[in-house]
């Protein structure tokens, strides 16, 4: 065999294997973007599950301690506030909206947080069947919320640092186009988790949603 | 280089600030009950292991428990996440598994639902049998009664809705496999003919004899490492091409106790369960 043929063989090798590695890193990215899409669904599906809560948790409380009314409007004003800016891929690229994004949910959960409060003071709501479920289910859905989100930020973490970096950022540039994603700030979703306990030791430091 | 350290460096911030570093999940080793806090007594550990491992045979759900000494300052509810999918409770696409966490220190307990069993196992229901059965049992230090009323209430509301109990969902405990990433096989199949083919030329030019040399298998550890490239060159690219860092594999069960124990399907966890306290003067949190 003569070297050029040699050489060509080679050149012809490298090029066929980097571009099967290429479309294969193509897809790869292509893949964890869609995962990260689909996590923003679970992020959604949690912070809806919340927002639908509230309603019934609202007419519970109002049951016990009607005259609550200005914590009530606060929870129902935030949770208005809260449906109104939607969790979507406009939102999770543009660092502002997202800023927006989490103060909105931050707000329902300092309002969520003080109707918390407010409830320690009525044992008779305390004992309420259908409350202690409510409280249960609102526990859990800020658990789902905390969880969802720390999946989301993991995925998008990775896929960032897999875009950036050498032969993805090339093949990112050249094939796949996936725009780099934001990840929720730790300290935002810290402040819209707060701790639902109602046990003997509910501190009053809960209203003002720096709970912990 | 600097850039991939710094990017490594920002998903090290990010996951610690996730809350991913701190405690550590204890090894599974195969086991139903993993009870590093000690609160149950070797037989009855080993009977409450049979009792769930006889369940799982039965309906292909998977409920296991684990007993740590303390938190150590870390959240019950995302620690227990964590713990449920490192073991991978509950099979893979029906995320059909059940954790129960005690913290002896915090006097907590948490069952942590599998997505598959939310429907049937809600948060309330979850609260509820906390409340009626396991934080009574516990208060009074019966760990074993708690753990095994608890076990048997949920497998009560997990019970098939038609009636005809378990007996319809005989599914063996998965094998732990460990998951084969998409698409790889092609690129194997691009970088062995490249290997075949460098080899080939590498012997032609030298006239036969030494076969290049017999290298190390790359670096980088390319995919599943399976050894077989003889080629420095062709590690090199192996090592060089694949954007897949190590890490792969993902059979974290561990499985090692031989037939009837616990290996985990690669269930996963949204947060779905409940938790409680048990200490002494708190009654209903």
């Amino acid at each position: 065999m003569k070297p050029l043929a040699i050489i060509g063989i080679i050149l012809a090798g490298i090029i066929i294997l980097g571009g099967t590695s290429m479309v294969s890193t193509s897809n790869g990215i292509i893949t964890q973007n869609t995962v990260c899409e689909q996590m923003v669904g679970q992020v959604n599906s949690a912070l809806q599950r919340r927002i639908d809560l509230i309603p019934n948790l609202v007419e519970t409380v109002k049951g016990y301690a009607s005259h609550e009314n200005e914590t009530l409007t606060a929870v129902i004003a935030a949770r208005a506030s809260a449906t109104q800016i939607k969790l979507d891929a406009s939102t999770l690229s543009d660092p502002a909206k997202l800023k927006e994004f989490n103060m909105a949910q931050g707000q329902l959960s300092a309002a969520l947080g003080k109707l918390m409060v407010v409830s320690e003071q009525y044992p008779n709501l305390k004992a309420d069947k259908s409350f202690q479920d409510l409280m249960a289910q609102l526990e859990g859905t800020e658990n789902r919320i905390k969880i969802e989100r720390d999946n989301y930020n993991r995925a998008v973490t990775e896929l960032n640092v897999r875009i950036r970096t050498f032969p993805g950022s090339l093949v990112n540039a050249l094939m796949a186009h996936v725009a780099e994603r934001q990840v929720f700030q730790a300290d935002e979703a810290a402040k819209t988790a707060p701790k639902v306990s109602f046990g003997a030791d509910a501190k009053p430091a809960a209203a003002g949603g720096e709970a912990k | 280089m600097k850039r991939i350290v710094f990017c490594l460096a920002l998903l090290f911030a990010a996951l610690t600030a996730s809350g991913a570093l701190a405690l550590e999940v204890p090894a599974n080793g195969g086991q139903w009950v993993v009870d590093t806090a000690r609160l149950l007594p070797p037989a009855e550990k080993d009977k409450l292991g049979a009792e769930l491992r006889r369940y799982s045979e039965a309906s292909g759900n998977q409920v296991v428990i684990l007993t740590i000494p303390s938190l150590e300052g870390e959240d019950i509810a995302g620690y227990a996440n964590k713990a449920a999918r490192a073991w991978g409770v509950g099979q893979k696409d029906k995320n059909t598994g059940v954790l129960i966490v005690v913290a002896r220190a915090e006097a907590k307990v948490r069952f942590e639902v599998g997505r598959g069993l939310e429907d049937r196992l809600p948060d309330v229901l979850c609260k509820r049998i906390q409340r009626e059965i396991t934080v009574p049992h516990f208060k009074a230090g019966r760990y074993y009664l708690g753990l095994s009323e608890s076990v048997k209430a949920m497998q009560l509301a997990l019970a098939p809705p038609d009636g005809s109990a378990e007996g319809n969902q005989t599914l063996p405990a998965p094998a732990p496999k460990p998951a084969p990433k998409g698409g790889f096989p092609w690129l194997t199949l691009g970088l062995l003919v490249l290997a075949v083919v460098l080899v080939f030329a590498l012997f032609h030019r030298r006239g036969g004899g030494s076969g290049g040399p017999g290298g190390p298998g790359g670096f980088g550890g390319g995919p599943d490492g399976d050894g077989r490239g003889s080629s420095f060159l062709a590690g090199m690219l192996l090592g060089l091409l694949s954007s897949r860092f190590g890490g792969g594999g993902g059979g974290s069960g561990g499985s090692g106790g031989g037939d009837g124990g616990f290996s985990g399907g690669g269930g996963d966890f949204g947060g779905g369960g409940s938790d409680s306290g048990f200490g002494g003067g708190d009654d209903n949190s």
